[in-house]
């Protein structure tokens, strides 16, 4: 066997190559040779005697000489061509001619006879030139349209598919387009079907909306033609036709109806978009197109796709019970459907409503439809072989995990072989999508594997994964190490300014938000400033430095990173490291002797601003230092703020205003400004009224109302906290301390009332500060200097102060506070509840009235529960079980046993909820139907961020009515046993 | 998932590797409003070849890129790619057939039938460039896909009614699969490949 596989070999060299063939064949024996030797084998020793291959066995030569001859001279025939192919040299047949030589040329369209060859290539030579960017100048253009129209003169078919192509591209005026007109209609008209498509496609592009009546008749037949490619054109022409002339359109609808029956796929398609086209200004008639069509089975798969992403778009357009189901039951029709395409599509869908779905969030349900079949689907296409189809699994799982990150977790597992997919865009893509839906134990395997990836994928991919992990640290905060390492690690690497940004403001947000991460963090970010290109970066670490180092253990550690940007920098970056200095000596007495002397140091600084700054701090520290200046320590309190006090723009008015009064010679009194809050607020009102009143009738729509609330509570927040920072340093000083939670604001009027009043809680360690958030309805009365009157503190709470609002006019809102001290509390975890009476007090002034009377204005009572100390922290579903057992291990458990006053089952969920004011997980938070039995599963942070976890078995007994029982599991004893005992 | 949900395919491009244009088809909303200028179109295109992976062997997958914010499905062979660029919110899947209906057609014109041809090359499209135009403009109007299937696209570049072309041409092409695999197979076996 061996010896004549050899010889065939052999045989093929020579007819191949025809040369080394000798050297060739003494290799080859050579080789074998050696073998023999090697093996010792003495089987191999004839082949030492094997004569040149020539001669073979007689019998093989017999059977294969013609054949084989034949062969060979054709092999070598076709491999000497496909050597001269490779040798020719690359050339572009299309560069040696340029614009005037085509010009030049185009003398040949009227010639005669015609040369359809020669006019075909010049033809070409003018697409090719135009695609190049070649410029024509207009005239040339118009030159060249109307010798192309001789050539319809032409009989050959190439060349008349040439020319409609060039009048296509050549894009001829409205009133060129007319030359034409006569040929492409006569076209449209022949026997050839190949002319009519083209022609009508021609029109489509070229034709004046004007003349749209002329040719309607015959689209409308072109429509229903038997042809697909005539149908087809005629159905994109409208498509076209549509956007100009929609009338014209709207006559061939039964047209359109009968083309999306047709049995060409094409067809089907290209009908169905032009309806689309026609209904989806009425909504009604749309509704009814795309119910009827997700009823009947279209043929074509691309139809079908388009028909899934029509039926999408309505499904989210608006919650309409009645197309609900038929559009829904479509779609997972469609999931089974055999042409992946579709199955795609429809899975697709199932994710872009999941998104929209927010009712159905964390459970795997899409408006009332499972979507486990169609993860299913995705997860199969997963593991196809080819890129494209895993590419829009994963993008699609990736969009997904936005919103619902367990159910695209059940993929993860054929996620993770994509990591190290060939194709980057989808090993990319898997990396984010498993940063979203990752799991705890395996975040450190995923940094891992996000550091080799990094070098080598685009900036925009480089946020989205930053983006992730800083998610991921706020979900897991027991992973900061790992997480923020990766974060200072890529600092530390080259990259762009905005990604650098992104990196900063994700370790910005960790060490705000998980307490242990903080000193670890603030040291990553010195790290980093101190080889930092960027000064706005620089700029902003050194103040948030400012606000931060100050409360950590060891403040003076941080002092040098800061000192080092003072000597080493530029103006910008110094001076805001002054300021930062400034700021940690203000808040840290100990440290003032200190950092005066780095400020002196830098007295001499060659920028005017820098050297500014480092005089004032300077003289304002040493005023600070001599002990009996109080008043120095205020005046250095507000030097450090950046609060105003009053609104910008309304200083800029108000100054405007100023000047163009009489009295603009007197001194501009800074005491009369609104606070930002106020003037916002005021601006707003006046905003409101004007289209309101022009449109009375119209109540706006829910979702714009709700965007609005949203926005509204927004705003209210940000400026909230700043201006309750400043008002309470005003009443109580430092004595408070930090925020430690503030409550959502409740309402203590009818919304209708003639002075609205809010109530926001503010928790601090020994205190709790209400806000009064008082609005003024009633046009023409001013209130003055308004209080809040408290009646009953009892025993465990005591006023420390308050501040007052000095004025609101009709239409503006603002603040009024209370500090109150708790008494006790120390065995409560700080839990201290009360209920007192609340009332405001307040000068009330008409318009034109000077002197106004006081009024007291009653509102509904303060109650401080337990839940208002409970912030509700959701728990990433599927999480409580291990959370929980977590705190067997490092916690205390509590339990209690309650009988509640209730009739349903779903009143208990909700009382039990609302008081805790705790966030209900796993979907708890609804009861089933008919059951009697439900467990419901909180999750709170406790004041300081303490987490606190509530279980509760709620059942409806037939004898005792409604019971409870409660486990509440924390960390700290005490807080357990105030949250198990708040219910009773 | 745009409302305006015409433009399918924003454009079709037929580049070499080093990004020149061979053949190009935009559709009117990105000639007009996405890369209104030839300038803007060319830079578009050399970020895309820059970002595509070098194509290594004769005859590529399809395969996908994100570029810009658009999903771009290509095809590469020898020096030339075949690329759709559509909206992130496309059907890749739809787009992948229409670029294999492009790849195809494109093939089976510009090859001349040599048996031994290593597929297409940037020589074959620019020596046949009229039929590439064709086969671009057959396959697209306006963002809209006219047509994905390899032989209704040849017959419709050819002006031959394909209704017939279908029934026909079935036939003839069936046999010459047949013996275009039979002379591979006889030639590969020679060659030696099992050897």
């Amino acid at each position: 066997m061996v010896v004549l596989l050899f010889c065939k070999k052999t045989t093929i060299t020579t007819a191949t190559t025809n040369k080394n063939n000798h050297n060739h064949n003494h290799n080859n024996i050579n080789n074998n040779n050696n073998n023999s030797k090697d093996d010792d084998n003495q089987l191999f020793n004839p082949l030492l005697e094997l004569p040149a291959p020539r001669s073979r066995s007689p019998a093989s030569i017999m059977a294969g000489t013609s054949l084989k001859d034949a062969i060979k001279e054709k092999i070598t025939a076709a491999l000497k061509e496909n050597l001269k192919m490779e040798e020719r040299e690359f050339e572009n047949p299309w560069s040696k001619k340029d614009k005037a030589a085509v010009m030049q040329e185009t003398r040949c369209f009227s010639e005669t006879p015609l040369d359809s060859a020669k006019c075909l290539e010049l033809l070409t030579r003018v697409l090719y030139l135009l695609q190049q960017g070649e410029k024509f100048t207009p005239t040339e253009l118009t030159k060249l349209f109307f010798d192309v129209t001789k050539l319809f003169q032409g009989q050959s078919s190439r060349l008349r598919r040439m020319v409609y192509l060039v009048i296509k591209e050549l894009e001829p005026s409205e009133t060129e387009v007319f030359i034409c007109m006569s040929c492409l209609i006569k076209d449209m008209n022949s026997k050839n079907d190949c002319f009519r498509a083209n022609s009508i496609r021609v029109l489509a592009g070229v034709l004046d909306p004007a003349m749209a009546a002329q040719i309607d008749r015959y689209l409308k037949t072109a429509i229903v033609d038997n042809n697909p490619f005539v149908a087809s054109s005629a159905l994109v022409c409208g498509v076209v036709l549509h956007r100009n002339v929609p009338d014209v359109v709207k006559r061939w609808v039964n047209e359109i109806q009968e083309a999306v029956n047709s049995k060409h796929a094409m067809v089907q398609l290209h009908a169905l978009t032009l309806l689309y086209e026609l209904k989806k200004t009425d909504r009604l008639a749309l509704h009814k197109v795309v119910t009827t069509l997700a009823r009947s089975q279209l043929k074509s798969p691309m139809a079908e796709c388009k028909l899934i992403s029509y039926a999408t778009q309505t499904l989210m357009a608006e919650r309409d019970p009645s197309v609900e189901k038929t559009l829904m039951s479509y779609l997972d029709s469609c999931l089974r459907h055999k042409s992946e395409m579709v199955t795609y599509e429809a899975a697709r869908a199932f994710c872009q409503l999941a998104a929209f779905d927010t009712e159905g969030s964390g459970g795997h349900t899409v408006l009332g439809f499972d979507m486990t079949h169609a993860t299913t689907i995705l997860q199969i296409f997963l593991t196809s072989p080819k890129p494209v189809i895993r590419f829009g699994a994963i993008r699609t799982l990736n969009m997904l995990a936005q919103t619902r990150p367990q159910t695209a977790a059940r993929c993860n597992c054929d996620m993770e072989p994509l990591l190290s997919d060939s194709n980057r865009n989808i090993a990319t893509l898997a990396l984010t999508t498993m940063l979203k839906t990752g799991h705890e134990s395996n975040v450190e395997r995923l940094v891992k594997q996000i550091t080799s990836f990094m070098s080598d994928i685009s900036d925009g991919f480089k946020m989205e994964v930053v983006r992730a992990v800083k998610g991921l640290a706020l979900l897991y905060p027991g992973k900061y190490k790992t997480l923020m390492a990766f974060l200072s690690s890529n600092l530390r690497e080259d990259g762009t300014a905005d990604f650098k940004r992104d990196l900063v403001d994700a370790l910005i947000m960790i060490i705000e938000n998980i307490p242990a991460a903080r000193e670890a963090g603030l040291l990553h970010l010195c790290e980093f400033i101190e080889d930092c290109e960027y000064p706005n970066l620089c700029t902003r670490i050194l103040g948030f430095l400012g606000e931060e180092v100050a409360s950590t253990s060891l403040p003076s550690k941080y002092i040098r990173f800061i000192y080092n940007r003072m000597i080493l920098e530029n103006a910008l970056v110094r001076a805001a490291a002054v300021d930062a200095l400034a700021k940690i000596a203000m808040k840290y007495p100990k440290l003032r002797q200190d950092v005066l002397l780095l400020l002196q140091f830098g007295a001499n600084d060659n920028d005017d601003e820098v050297r500014d700054r480092i005089s004032l701090y300077t003289s304002v520290l040493q005023q600070c230092l001599q002990e009996s200046n109080e008043q120095a320590k205020i005046g250095y309190q507000a030097l450090m703020s950046s609060e105003l006090g009053f609104s910008l723009d309304a200083l800029y008015d108000n100054l405007v205003g100023h000047m163009a009064s009489d009295a603009k010679d007197a001194a501009f009194d800074f005491n009369c400004l609104p606070s930002d809050e106020a003037y916002a607020a005021t601006a707003k009102a006046q905003a409101a009224l004007a289209p309101e009143k022009k449109r009375p009738g119209l109540a706006p729509g829910p979702k714009a109302s709700v965007a609005e609330t949203q926005q509204k509570e927004a705003e209210q927040k940000t400026t909230a906290s700043a201006e309750l920072a400043r008002v309470l340093s005003e009443i109580a000083g430092d004595e408070l301390g930090p925020l430690q939670h503030s409550c959502k604001p409740k309402p203590l009027t009818e919304s209708e009332a003639e002075y609205t009043v809010q109530m926001i809680k503010h928790q601090f360690k020994n205190h709790l500060v209400l806000e009064m958030y008082v609005g003024n309805t009633v046009q023409g009365m001013i209130l003055e200097n308004i209080q809040v009157r408290l009646t009953g503190l009892g025993q465990s709470w005591s006023e420390v102060g308050a501040s007052a609002i000095s004025k609101l006019e009709f239409g503006q809102a603002s603040s009024a506070h209370v500090v109150l001290r708790k008494n006790g509390g120390d065995e409560t975890a700080g839990v201290v509840t009360g209920r007192f009476g609340a009332a405001l007090r307040f000068l009330v002034k008409e318009d034109g009235d000077d002197l106004g009377y006081e009024d007291d204005y009653p509102v509904e009572h303060v109650t401080i529960t337990t839940g208002d100390f409970i912030a509700p922290k959701p728990i990433q579903a599927g999480q409580f079980k291990s959370v929980w057992e977590q705190l067997t291990a490092q916690g205390v458990e509590a339990t209690q046993k309650l009988a509640l006053n209730f009739k349903t089952l779903e009143a208990a969920v909700e009382y039990i909820t609302t008081t805790l004011n705790m966030a209900a997980c796993d979907n708890t938070g609804k009861v089933e139907m008919g059951v009697r039995g439900h467990t419901l599963l909180l999750s709170g942070n406790f004041l300081a961020g303490q987490m606190c976890l509530v279980k509760a078995l709620v059942g409806m007994d037939p004898e005792r009515g409604c019971v409870a029982k409660i486990s509440v599991r924390a960390k700290n004893e005490a807080v357990c046993q105030v949250v198990s005992s708040a219910l009773m | 998932m745009a409302d305006e949900g015409l433009s399918q395919i924003l454009a079709l491009l037929v580049l070499d590797t080093d990004g020149q244009r061979l053949a190009v088809k935009y559709c009117s909303l990105a000639r007009k409003e996405i890369w209104p200028s030839v300038k803007l179109q060319i830079a578009f295109e050399k970020r895309v070849i820059n970002k595509l992976p070098k194509p290594s062997a004769t005859r590529s997958d399809v395969d996908v890129a994100v570029i810009d914010d658009y999903t771009v499905i290509f095809q590469a062979c020898n020096d030339v790619v075949v690329c759709a660029v559509a909206a992130f919110s496309e059907n890749e899947l739809v787009v992948m057939q229409l670029v294999e209906g492009i790849y195809n057609s494109m093939s089976s014109c510009c090859q001349g039938g040599g048996f031994l041809s290593s597929g297409l090359s940037k020589q074959l499209v620019l020596d046949n460039l009229a039929d590439a135009l064709f086969i671009l403009d057959e396959v697209t109007d306006d963002g809209m896909i006219m047509e994905t299937d390899e032989e209704k696209i040849s017959a419709r570049v050819k002006m031959i009614d394909e209704t017939e072309v279908t029934q026909s041409a079935q036939a003839e092409q069936m046999f010459q699969k047949a013996t275009q695999s039979a002379k591979q197979k006889l030639l590969g076996s020679l060659m030696g490949s099992r050897g």
